[in-house]
Formats: structure tokens, sequence, C-alpha cells
């Protein structure tokens, strides 16, 4: 029973710094996409002002930067708490017991909700493979790869969730405690 | 009871496109007695640009939409014909174009679960800039906004030297010199006020654009006769009615033009504009290596039926 | 249904969600969600297609580059020592002002907005460089919050502005004119918040800390040497842009550029500096983002539930005189406000409002300012309020103290409101000139 108990608690705390890993993995793409978009668009500036012609992807590559970005970095922004939320009935709730729920239920709501917009970019990432769809630009990037990163970003976001639960469930404090 | 129908539009309800869609939605509303109305979103206002209207309309987001189909090239080449560049010069051309090339856009729609309702024109592109530019030298080494990688490929071909730019940086762009020149329709241009920086509109007669207006297959199958009946008619009516008045449109948009000072150069020389043709050449070439032999039939049939209307006048 | 029990259920929904606990972005996606699903009786499956393609579309826009950016760039001003002197440069400068450092939010976010075309951009950087700064100099902090959400929304009112475009675009009036229409009323927003600020001061000289500095020509000029980078930066991207180099949508990498090379010139670079810097900016921009990709989402149901459409219909059925409609148009826009970011209020509303207002006599140059004020009020009323929001995210206070402390402001700007309605001069003073 102990044993039992011990080896539950060593695969928690693996899959814990499993998706802590994942998740400032996410956030140091994100960083680099974020230095590329910088990059592109003096790249862009130079080009324009000096030789008179262009990268002819600007708008296309750094819009994919961005959302691949914002998604990518959504699990280790949630992790270190900076996605806001507003807590009023959270912070009124005095027993701890009652503030796991809320907590519980707050995650169960953002993981039905991702996994259900996850499903739909499953689709259409899989949708634009089998026809090969591209974009209309001179690039004519296939249209599945920018998309695959918001699936990817909302999977690390779902695995950090998880994780958050497991951390709920065994008692450790709550990101609404934190700071 | 009524069924409301949400038709997604990116363009303003001032935009010809916009017009196009009040009208059919006037037209429809009667010819189905009040059984169908349209909710118009204009100005992308459900949050779609034309590229995600395909996928929109085939998956049932939205029952109907009008669709400016270019965005759409790299999901099947058949979407580029109409924005080939220098392929067709002027109205009656286009509508020929579209007319050949019907059979094949139905055919691609249906893969993708909708019904082709009718085809709507945009006026013909030309090029804004600080003068007349309507011979080698004034095009040669022009900095200027092209919207596509066709117009890209051609006017690098003639010389010039094409950059791409946001649409809402063109003004900018225009009011500190970074660019002198603007490939767009008159209509295009007039809304994004280019005519407070630049003094020429040169009606080059750059493309055809069309939009495609198409509704969902489902949606379609499950009307009855008589509601099938009613969009096919206010369809057949509206599709008239947006050709016919394309002329009265450029015109129009002239008129406001000059009003506020824009100078208008209508033709341009036949020389200057076979030279634009052959810097074409490559990219249709290009376009039709894509296509296929379905591509080469297209083109042929187009210019024999352009050979018979002018044999025939 | 009822257009107004459609709004009283969203409002019940989101209050639930938000309420609860649920992060913002998630909750406000519930919201949509559960709308179109009981509301307008759309099945799941169309409504999950439709979040796919409007997530995607709001997500991978290039206008957004702009925050990103931005953030990074006063991630960087924070952690060296530009925003230090910033501060002990204006302080000699503005000590004989009542309420002192407390004008460098709404001076700030008036500089900034001439280089950024958006709201959440503005706030967040010049909030990222200030906020701490002043709480640590034992300024007010309901005036410097207040005054932060006030003034971050003058990035859309002082030209370049990405909501006066699309405005100019949808009403086919002149972009150069309408850029030359929002300078004056938004320096009158920067002149009400800062005189506010003085009243209140004035009043209660405790809100900012006494100064124990005399004035001398040394301190003003060692101030002036501690200003030398701060403007060095904003010479660098305004000049980018007004000389046609760079566009405004190019400014905040242009920024980015900038402040590293200025950075090194200055020999505080630091490769700890810019990972944290950066690090810290993809967490920022992961939530205002995030927020505003759920918002568009939010939108597009509100439109798919033909709420603008309705009112306005009721609107038209009043029949009014022109104030009286500009009133309720007013009411309408701070309605509308409540659920939606500002670009999606002027796109759903204009095809209708607009030809209301022409024909009630009113110049299209005139509205597309009076539509921005209303937008830049839409940011600071709850419960979907960008400024807000992000102002949270920025000081971690409760939603409850951010809200309480922008209020005056928000009046502030309904002032402004007033007084351009009345005196329209105020705005096309300086199109007419052109
Ligand atoms: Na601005
Ligand atoms: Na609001």
């Amino acid at each position: 029973m102990r044993t039992d108990s011990n080896v539950l608690q060593l695969f928690a705390a693996l899959f814990i710094r499993f998706a802590s890993f994942l998740a400032k993995a996410g956030a140091v793409l994100a960083v680099l996409l974020m230095a590329g978009m910088t990059l592109h668009v003096i790249l862009e500036i130079i080009l324009r002002a000096f030789f008179s012609t262009s990268t002819f992807v600007l708008d296309e590559f750094v819009g994919y930067g961005v959302a691949a970005m914002t998604f990518m970095a959504l699990g280790y922004t949630f992790e270190s708490n900076t996605l806001i939320r507003v807590n009023f009935i959270l912070t009124k709730v005095h027993s701890r017991l009652g503030r796991q729920i809320i907590e519980i239920f707050c995650v169960s709501a953002a993981l039905v909700l991702t996994s259900y917009i996850a499903l739909y970019f499953w689709k259409s990432v899989a949708r634009n493979i089998d026809r090969g769809s591209t974009s209309e630009t001179i690039a004519a990037v296939p249209l599945w790869i920018p998309e695959a990163f918001v699936l990817l970003g909302l999977a690390i976001f779902i695995i950090q969730m998880l994780a958050y639960i497991v951390r709920v469930v065994s008692g450790q404090p709550l990101l609404s405690e934190q700071d | 009871g009524t069924m409301i129908w949400d038709m997604p539009n990116e363009y303003p309800s001032t935009s010809v496109q916009g017009e196009g869609d009040k009208y059919f939605g006037v037209q429809l509303k009667k010819a189905s007695k009040g059984e169908i109305e349209i909710a118009h979103h204009f100005g992308g206002a459900l949050g779609l640009k034309s590229k995600d209207q395909l996928d929109a309309v085939g998956d049932g987001a939205v029952v109907l939409a009008n669709t400016f189909i270019p965005p759409l090239g790299g999901v099947d080449p058949i979407f580029l014909l109409s924005s080939l560049p220098f392929l067709s010069s002027n109205t009656e051309e286009a509508k020929t174009l579209y007319d050949v090339a019907k059979p094949e856009y139905q055919r691609v729609l249906a893969k993708y679960n909708q019904k082709l309702l009718y085809a709507s024109p945009w006026p013909s592109s030309g090029l804004w800039g600080k003068e007349a530019l309507t011979n080698n030298e004034a095009v040669n080494n022009l900095k200027m906004r092209t919207y596509d990688a066709n117009g890209t490929k051609v006017f690098r071909n003639a010389g010039s030297s094409p950059i791409q730019l946001s649409w809402a940086d063109i003004v900018p762009q225009l009011s500190t010199g970074g660019i002198d020149g603007v490939l767009t329709s008159i209509e295009a241009g007039l809304s994004g006020s280019f005519n407070d920086y630049v003094s020429h509109f040169t009606a080059l007669n750059y493309d055809s654009t069309i939009n495609l207006i198409t509704m969902n297959l489902d949606t379609w199958n499950g009307l009855s006769p008589e509601l099938q009946q009613a969009v096919t008619a206010a369809a057949i009516e509206t599709e008239a009615h947006v050709w016919n008045n394309t002329s009265n449109v450029v015109q129009e948009a002239y008129a406001a033009g000059r009003g506020k000072g824009l100078t208008i150069v209508e033709s341009v020389p036949a020389n200057f504009r076979s030279e634009l043709q052959s810097a074409a050449q490559p990219v249709i070439q290009e376009w039709v290596k894509k296509m296929g032999p379905k591509g080469e039939e297209l083109l042929s049939q187009y210019r024999a039926a352009v050979a018979k209307k002018v044999a025939s006048n | 249904m009822d257009v107004l029990l459609t709004m009283g259920i969203m409002l019940a929904l989101i209050i639930l969600f938000l309420g609860l606990g649920v992060w913002v972005f998630v909750g406000l996606f519930l919201v949509a969600i559960t709308s179109l699903t009981l509301i307008a009786d759309f099945p799941l499956d169309r409504v999950g297609y439709i979040a796919r393609s409007v997530i995607w579309r709001s997500s991978s826009a290039w206008e957004l580059s702009a925050i990103p950016l931005f953030i990074w760039m006063g991630e960087i001003i924070f952690r060296t020592d530009i925003s230090d002197r910033l501060f002990r440069g204006l302080s000699p400068f503005v000590q004989w002002m009542p309420g002192r450092l407390l004008h460098t939010n709404v001076l700030g976010c008036t500089l900034f907005a001439a280089v950024s075309g958006s709201t959440s951009a503005t706030t967040a950087t010049v909030g990222k460089i200030t906020t701490t700064a002043l709480a640590e100099r034992g300024y007010n902090n309901a005036l410097a919050v207040g005054s932060l959400a006030g003034a971050g929304s003058l990035g859309l009112l002082i030209p370049p502005s990405i909501v006066m475009i699309i405005y100019g675009v949808l009403a086919e009036v002149s972009i150069a004119k309408l850029f030359a229409a929002g300078i004056m009323p938004g320096l009158l927003v920067a002149f009400l918040y800062s005189s506010y600020i003085i009243v209140r001061c004035v009043i209660n000289p405790e809100l900012a800390p006494r100064s124990e500095e005399k004035l001398t020509l040394g301190r003003l000029l060692n101030g002036l040497k501690d200003l030398i980078p701060i403007v060095t930066l904003i010479f660098l991207v305004l000049g980018g842009i007004y000389s046609g180099i760079a566009t405004p949508s190019e400014a905040a990498a242009v920024g980015v550029a900038a402040t590293f090379v200025l950075v090194i010139c200055m020999g505080s670079f630091s490769w700890d500096i810019v990972i944290e810097a950066a690090m810290g900016a993809v967490k920022t921009s992961c939530m205002v983002c995030s927020i505003l990709i759920s918002a568009a989402f939010l939108s597009t149901a509100i439109g798919y539930l033909h709420i603008p459409v309705e009112l306005v219909k009721i609107i038209e059925s009043l029949g009014l005189s022109p104030y009286a409609l500009l009133g309720i148009l007013a009411l309408f826009y701070i309605l509308l406000g409540f659920f939606l970011d500002g670009i999606s209020i002027i796109v759903m509303s204009l095809p209708i409002t607009l030809p209301l207002i022409l024909q009630a006599g009113f110049d299209p140059i005139w509205y597309g300012v009076f539509l921005v004020l209303m937008v830049e009020l839409a940011q600071m009323t709850p419960p979907v309020g960008f400024n807000l929001f992000i102002l949270q995210g920025l000081t971690g206070q409760s939603i409850g103290r951010v809200v309480k402390a922008a209020f005056p402001f928000f009046l502030l700007m309904c002032v402004a409101v007033v007084i351009v309605s009345f005196f329209p001069q105020v705005v096309l003073f300086l199109p007419n000139m052109m």
C-alpha cells in the first residue's frame, strides 16, 4: 500500500516536472520566434530602403509568428501565474477545500475548452495536409505548418493544466495563493 | 418562419461587393416571398477574411459568403485564373473568361461542399502614381506596392521595384515617399484616399478579378424545390445586375476621383500594353503548368470566345 | 429573442465565469460558445469550426506583432537604467507642478501614442516602465493606475492609429484628415487628465511625495543629461516613421532594435537582461494576445447574434433629433463597449450607424473621432476592458481596484466627448486647414 502511494507520488512529481519542462521549452521557442520577427522586420526595412525590394512575405510570416508565439507561450504563462483572472470569489472562500474545488472547476473548464479548440485545429491541420493547400504568397507555405504550432502550443497548455490538477489534488499551493 | 442566413463579406457595405450583396438580399427576400432573409456582415465583421470563407461555407459556419478568390490560389490554382495579369482588357472579356471557366469553378467548389451562386466583378486594377504611367520610362524603377505574387513578378519583369506592404501601411508610405505607386482599382484607392498623396490614376486594366458568391451544399440540398428556385432566380438576377453595373461603377468612381482633383488616364498606348503583356507571359505560363492540360484548354477556349465576339462585331 | 434579454444573459454569463475565477481568456471563450449554442441554437460542431477560423485569423494578424515587440522594448527599458534615468531626469522639471511624476503616465502615453497605433501596446509598455517606479517613489496608487488606464488609450486618438485607418476605409473619408482630426482631441484628453491630477494633488498633497530637491540650474542640466537616452529612443523611432524608412506597423521592431543599440552604447548590455526581458515580454504578450483572441471570438458571437443591428433598429425607430440621436448612440456604444474590444465595435456598427449620423447632418470626420473616443471608453469599462486587464496583469491588483481607479478618468473622457460634441471645431480645426 505504502509503496503504491510512493510510486504514485513519484509519477506525479515526474509528470509535473515534464509539464514544466515542456512549458519552458515552449516559452524559449516563443522568444526565438519574437527575435525572428524583429529581425525579419529589420531585414524588410533594409531591403526596402537600400535595395528597393522586399521579402514579400513580411506580413504573412510575422502573422504566423505572433500566432505561434502566443500559443507556444501559453503553458509557461499559465505556470507563472501571468494569465489573469478576476478571482473575487476565490479570495472570499476561506476553506482550503472549497478553494481547491473551485480551482479544479476552473482548470477543468479551461481543459475542456482548449481540448475542444485543439480538436478543430487538429481537423484543420489534417485537412490541409490532405489537400496540400498552401498560402497564396510567393513563399507558398503549406497551411498546416503554422497551424501545427498552435496545436503544439495548445498541447503544451493542456499538459500543463493536467499537471496543475495533480498539484491541486496533491495539496500543493494554488496559483491563486501565489504572490 | 423566416430563415436568416448570415453572409460575410470582407469589404465595406459601400463597396461594389457590398452593394451587390445588398441587391442579392433584396432579390432573395422577394423571390422567396420573405421566407429567406440575409443578415449581412460587411467589413469582415464576423472575423473572417476571404481566404477563410471557402472553409467557412463548406463547414457550414456560415450559409453563404461573398469571397474574393485569388487568396485561395494555394488551395486550387483555378482561383487564380481571374487575377492572371493582362489576360482580359475589359469587363466584357472578363465576363467571357468567367463563363468559360464556370464549369471548372463549379466542379472545384463542389469538392469543398458548396454551390456556386454567382460571380461579381471588381473594377479592373490600374496604377496610382504621381504622373501618368503610360510608358516604359515611367514604370521603370517605380517603387510600387503590388497585392499578390503575380503582380510582383509582372512588375519586376517590367523593370519596376514592387514591394509588399500591408493595406494599412500604404498611406503612411505614400505620404513619406517610401513608395510612389500603388497597383489597385480606382474604387479601392479612393476608399483609402490615395488621392491625397498622388495625382494620377492610370487605367491599365491589369486583371479582371471576381468574387464568387457560394452557398453551403447541405443547406442547398435541404431546401424545398421552390426555395431552390428562388435562390437561383435571385442569383441570376443579381449576376446580371452586378456585371451590367460595373461600367457605371467605374464611371462614377472616375467622376468622384476627378471631383477630388485626380487625373484619370483612361487608356494606355497599345505598344506599352503589349510590353506589359509580354512581361506577364511567364506568370501565365507558370499558372498553366500548375493547372495541367485543363489550364491550356481554358485559355484556348477563352481566346476562341473572344475572337468570335470580335468577329461578330 | 429580444436583444436586451440576449445582452442580459451574456452579461450574466460573463459575470458568472469571470467571477468564479476562470482565466479571462477562457471565460470569454466560454461565454461566446455558450451564447452561440444556447441563444443562437448553433450545433457544437458549427461553433467549433467558427472558433477555429476566428482564432486563427485573429491570432495570425500582422498588426498584432506590435504588441509583443513594444512590450519587449518596455521590458528592456524597465530592466536597464534607462527608466531610472527617465524619472531622475524628469523630476526637476515637474517638481513645481502639483502631482509631479504622476504626470509621467499622461505625458509618456501621449508621446508613445505618436509611435504606436494600438492601445494595448501603449498601456503595457508605458505601464511596465512607470508603475513600479511610481509605487517605489510613494506616489498615490489609484491616480497612477487610473491615469494609465485612461491615457493608454490615447494610442488610438493620436496618429498613427489602426482604428482610424479602418474607419477611414469603411466610411470613405480621408485618412490624413482623420489623423489630423485626432490630434487636438488627444491633447484635450491629456490636458483634462493632467488638470485632474493637479486638482487632486492641490486638495490633498499627500497623493504625491514631497520633493526635497531645490530647483537649480545644475539639477536641470543633470536632468537633461538623464533624459538623453529616452529622447534618443523616441527620436529614432519617430524619425524612422516620419522619414518613411519604416512604416507605423514596423515601429515596434525599430523600437526594439534602437533599444538594443542604445543599451549597448550605454554599456549596460548583458545577456541576462536580454533573456529576462524576452521571457517577461513573451509572458505579458501571451496574456494580452490570448485575451484579444478570445475577445475577437466574443465579438464574432455578438455578430452572429445580430445584437448591433437589432439595437440600431430600436434607435432608428425612435426618430430622434440630431443631438438626442448622438446621446443615444453614445449610450449604445458604451453599452456595446462593456463586451467588445475596440476595432470590432466600429466594424460591426458602422454600416448601420453612419447613414443615420450623416442624415442627421454630422461631419463624417468628426464622427470618426467621436467613435474613437467611444472605443477608448470601452477599454476602461468592465467586464471586458483591455486597459483594465493589462493593468491588473501589470500591478497584480484586483480588477475591482483597477476599475475604481480608472473610473474618474472614464468620466473625464466622457467630458471630452461632451466638449467635442458641442464644439466640433476642436476636431475639425486642423483637418479644415489641410
Ligand atoms: Na497612435
Ligand atoms: Na469595456
